[in-house]
């Protein structure tokens, strides 16, 4: 499903070239669920931004279920992410202006889907997620895990095949945690392909392949 | 989708209530300010607008070359007229006009009116649908046509058609007319200004005009020609009387004749001599107000622009989850484009509002302009409204959203974007925004110096204290004079034909040094005395003495300076009348005086003596304190000498008053537009200080836990806007000053001096409201305790 060869990435301030990510070599298949580990500047957020096509990368190549990401225009990109990935933050990233159901709504309105098929996908979504009784508060009105259950619900809301996640729990105490990650788990199980980045090796048990980055380069 | 965007704008313009309110009161104002000025440019537009048939018509004018110059000229030969209507083809309709004054009196009412004598063709001409009455009225020689307005002045019942009004030229010969038909007044925007007609033949009985004299001149003389391929050919021909008229008139050659369509009348008006119509507007305050409206427009885009951007920082993370969930730069372009519209259309409507408040106050200051807000029947204002909220949504969103909208959400969502600061595009606005407001501080500032200029302008004659009685009519004047000339209060009287401010002539004359027109002023006895005038050499009129009419005259300073005459002594004038020549001797130099206070520079003048059958005025002084007095007392006599005249008297000082309201009305007008956009400014300002000061909180705290103190703060938060304050200033004082000076030049001959202060009043005071607006937020940031603004982290 992703398939990068030789990514680097680096940032270039006057003559010097500091590079975050250095010739990246990674396959993840349909299905899997890996973590990304490493310590605080290793590259974790970066990598995960070039799969998540947020960012781009300098050099390599990456092909996604067979596009060629780095020939991709923007306007392509943003189609293919729109349709295949979503996002979960660790601080959630919500907007605070909309209710709970608007947000699960917001990219649906940006896939163009018909009014009365977003209406149905928005009421399972809550259901599944057993946030109905929830849906017409704003974010600031709930606690901390249950936003991120807004944000996986959003992310997952139009069926994508990879779910990012950026340390879905990293502001969350350990019991809301292990729910958010159970929950991911039972995810993966019925087929989403996950990539989660974290720092906790409790959370990194929930997945059945873990890649280490440090100082840019994959551990081996 | 378009009920999320709607839902998400109302929640943020609800959220920030004080940018909303902020942005929606300044683009109201401006708005409404547009909408006024749009309403004064549709009236200068829509002059002579409601006669149908006005792209047929046109004048028949004159012109002469005179020292090459093309001086053009409404009048032409009285007879003319029928003589065209005999020799050229394809003319329709032809009418001449011939302005007269008068009174009319009915029972016991009687006025002072300003009447046209005209052809019967006229009211075809001039299509003003007569209310009451046959429109053929004028083909009666005994009928008088008059406007509703004096309908309802001269009888109670309104019923003015059948009744019978005493018309009287000089208050000697009065003459019976029946009114015949009432048409509606000619409204402010018509070249017409007349309060009745009376038909032109009538003018052989009244006036003793030689109707077929070819010296004899009618004011204008408008033809309807309905094809236009005939105007050239038409005007071919009416150069075969050029020769007609010139032999008639030696001393008057005309060059040609010429047909000036009526549609070009307003803007050559003020050019055109001898015309009787109703000057179009002057450009300036046809320009002025829209210049004035748009930049105010401008300001309150600039606040617009500059929320929004420093405004973005709040939305950053909505943005980059719009991108991530999907949503394209278009999308989000639109989004924004949509809530700027949504803004501008509520500010719309609050400028409604305030337009129905505006137009009619801008109304009231001029007195040769009536405007009036009407949707249902003007269309073109809601064309305009719409037209504007289009541009200033454009104008006032265009950036922002594409500004807001290019961020990239990685960067964003890593915290990572910042607004960077105060950016270049906000400085240069802000900058703009500050110079055009203290722009128009010190114009009112100038404008309200230049007030008391002109109050205290000396204009080398006495005008207070002088009241001014018209007195036309023989014996009118010895018989007013001698009943009142002992009464206590009454310090002096002098009779002129002339007046100051007022009446003024131009004659020709020859002296050694060659030919020349100048201005003169016939006055009579005692007038000289009682105006106040100085003497700088030689004598006065001896008001005893006949010869002195015929062969005195008294010049002033600038006479002399301006032929080079060193002294009086043995100097004199010829002085050439359209029907005689009168050599004088100078007998005086008479100090400059202003015949028309500021309005016109020094020029050349003399004084001649007239004979007391030609005297126009009777201008007496009385003791300061004892005004209610001598007026009722005047008033009373002249009810009793003169009851079928009508009581006409002005103060000296109230009728050079024209400059004083003109220099009231603008000085309002800038007061008032001062005061708009300094506190579009200001509320501009405040909204972009307290965005910096959010933006910067956490570097306020972490410099306070450095140890800085309140003042260095503040310092640091106030340093980036005095920079560009004092830009603004300086920028402000140059425009300022070029801007006023042109357009005082353009009123006023004589106007006060700028000075410097001014333009430091204007800065200052522009500088103690900023501070006065800001001062508070960035004090209280200043001062708050760092602790609360690094907790949240």
């Amino acid at each position: 499903m992703i398939d990068l060869k030789n990514v680097s990435k680096c940032y270039t301030t006057g003559k010097v070239n500091t590079y975050v990510l250095q010739k990246i070599n990674l396959e993840i298949n349909e299905g899997e669920f890996v973590t990304i580990m490493g310590p605080s500047g290793a590259g974790k957020s970066t990598l995960l931004n070039i799969i998540g096509m947020l960012d781009e990368m300098s050099e390599g190549k990456y092909h996604f279920l067979g596009e060629s990401v780095h020939k991709l225009n923007e306007r392509k990109r943003v189609d293919l992410y729109k349709q295949f990935i979503g996002f979960i933050f660790q601080s959630y990233h919500l907007i605070d202006e909309l209710t709970v159901y608007e947000n699960l709504d917001t990219p649906l309105i940006y896939k163009k889907i018909k009014s009365s098929q977003r209406k149905s996908m928005v009421c399972d979504t809550l259901d599944r997620f057993q946030i109905v009784g929830k849906k017409d508060l704003f974010p600031n009105q709930l606690s901390g895990g249950q936003q991120q259950l807004v944000g996986i619900a959003r992310a997952i809301i139009a069926e994508p095949k990879l779910l990012l996640a950026d340390e879905p729990t990293g502001n969350l105490h350990s019991e809301q945690g292990k729910e958010i990650m159970d929950l991911l788990k039972k995810l993966n199980d019925e087929g989403t392909t996950i990539l989660q980045v974290t720092h906790s090796e409790k959370n990194a048990a929930y997945g059945n392949r873990i890649v280490k980055l440090l100082d840019g380069w994959i551990e081996n | 989708m378009l009920k999320n965007y709607l839902k998400i704008a109302f929640r943020n313009l609800y959220k920030n209530k004080l940018y909303s309110i902020i942005n929606i009161v300044g683009l109201g104002i401006s708005i409404a300010l547009c909408v006024a000025a749009y309403v004064n440019h549709e009236f200068s537009r829509s002059f002579n607008s409601m006669y149908e048939n006005r792209s047929q018509l046109y004048l028949v004018n004159s012109y002469k070359i005179q020292d090459n110059e093309r001086l053009e000229y409404s009048n032409i030969p009285i007879p003319m007229t029928p003589a065209i209507k005999n020799d050229i083809a394809g003319i329709e309709k032809i009418c001449r006009v011939t302005t007269g004054s008068g009174t009319l009196r009915f029972e016991d009412k009687i006025f002072n009116e300003f009447f046209y004598y005209v052809d019967e063709k006229f009211l075809e001409l001039f299509p003003l649908s007569t209310l009451a009455g046959a429109s053929d009225a004028l083909t009666e020689k005994n009928n008088i046509v008059i406007t509703d307005e004096l309908a309802k002045k001269y009888f109670d019942d309104g019923e003015a058609v059948g009744k019978q009004l005493i018309f009287s030229r000089d208050g000697d010969k009065e003459y019976e007319f029946i009114v015949g038909a009432v048409i509606p007044a000619p409204p402010m925007n018509s070249c017409l200004q007349m309060d009745a007609i009376l038909p032109y033949d009538r003018l052989k009985d009244i006036a003793e005009f030689d109707l077929l004299g070819w010296d004899m001149w009618a004011a204008a003389t408008v033809v309807q020609i309905k094809d236009e391929s005939n105007v050239r050919p038409i005007e071919q021909q009416l150069q075969g009387y050029v020769q007609q008229a010139n032999e008639a008139n030696p001393d008057w050659l005309v060059n040609g004749f010429y047909l000036l369509p009526l549609n070009e009348l307003a803007s050559v008006s003020r050019e055109l001599r001898g015309d009787p119509f109703r000057p179009g507007m002057h450009p300036a305050a046809i320009i002025a107000p829209s210049v004035t409206a748009i930049l105010i427009l401008l300001l309150a885009c600039f606040n617009f622009i500059n929320t929004s951007i420093a405004f973005a920082s709040r939305r950053l993370k909505e943005i980059g989850i719009r991108k991530v969930t999907g949503g394209t730069r278009k999308q989000l372009i639109i989004q924004f484009m949509g809530e700027n519209l949504l803004l501008c259309l509520i500010a719309l409507l609050l400028a409604c509002a305030l337009a129905e408040v505006f137009v009619p106050a801008y109304d009231s200051l001029w007195p040769e302009i009536s405007l009036s807000m009407n949707y249902s029947e003007n269309l073109g204002i809601v064309g305009a409204l719409v037209g504007l909220l289009i541009f200033t949504g454009l104008a006032a969103g265009f950036y922002p959203a594409f500004y807001i909208s290019g961020f990239k959400p990685a960067t964003i969502l890593k915290g990572k974007q910042s607004i960077g600061g105060i950016n270049v595009l906000i400085k240069v606005l802000l900058t703009f925004q500050f110079s055009l407001a203290i722009t128009v501080i010190i114009a009112a500032v100038i404008f309200n110096k230049n007030a008391s200029f002109i109050k205290n302008f000396d204009p080398g004659f006495t005008k207070e204290n002088i009241l001014v009685v018209p007195v036309r009519g023989e014996g009118n004047y010895r018989l007013l004079k001698t009943t009142i000339e002992n009464h206590p209060d009454i310090t002096g009287i002098g009779g002129s034909r002339h007046l100051m401010g007022r009446v003024w002539a131009g004659v020709d004359i020859e002296t050694e040094k060659g030919k020349d027109v100048i201005w003169y002023m016939e006055i009579g006895e005692n007038y000289f005395e009682t105006a106040g005038f100085k003497l700088s050499e030689g004598r006065s009129f001896d008001y005893g003495l006949k010869t002195e009419i015929n062969n005195s005259t008294i010049v002033n300073e600038t006479f002399m300076e301006e032929l080079g005459w060193t002294s009086h002594q043995d100097k004199r004038i010829k002085f050439i009348y359209e029907d005689s020549v009168k050599e004088c001797n100078v007998i005086g130099v008479v100090r400059d005086f202003h015949i028309n206070g500021v309005a016109t520079r020094l020029t050349p003048i003399a004084l001649r003596l007239g004979p007391e059958e030609r005297y126009w005025h009777l201008s007496l002084k009385y003791k300061p304190d004892k005004l209610p007095e001598v007026s009722a007392y005047i008033q009373d006599t002249w009810k009793r000498l003169f009851p079928h005249l009508p009581y006409d008297a002005r103060f000296q000082e109230e009728i050079m008053e024209d400059d004083t309201q003109t220099n009231r009305s603008i000085r309002l007008v800038f007061v008032y537009i001062a005061i708009m956009a300094v506190s579009i400014a200001a509320m501009g300002l405040f909204a972009l200080v307290s965005l910096n000061i959010t933006r910067r909180i956490k570097e306020i705290g972490i410099r306070k836990v450095l140890g800085a103190t309140v003042a260095n703060i503040g310092a640091i938060i106030s340093k980036e806007f005095i920079i560009l304050f004092l830009v603004g200033s300086i920028l402000a004082s140059v425009m300022a000053y070029f801007m006023l000076d042109t357009m005082m030049a353009s009123i006023w001959a004589y106007y006060t001096d700028f000075g410097i202060f001014p333009f430091f009043v204007a800065a200052i005071l522009a500088f103690i409201i900023g501070s006065l607006t800001v001062g508070y937020q960035v004090y209280s940031a200043a001062a708050a305790n760092p602790v609360n603004s690094l907790r949240d982290e």
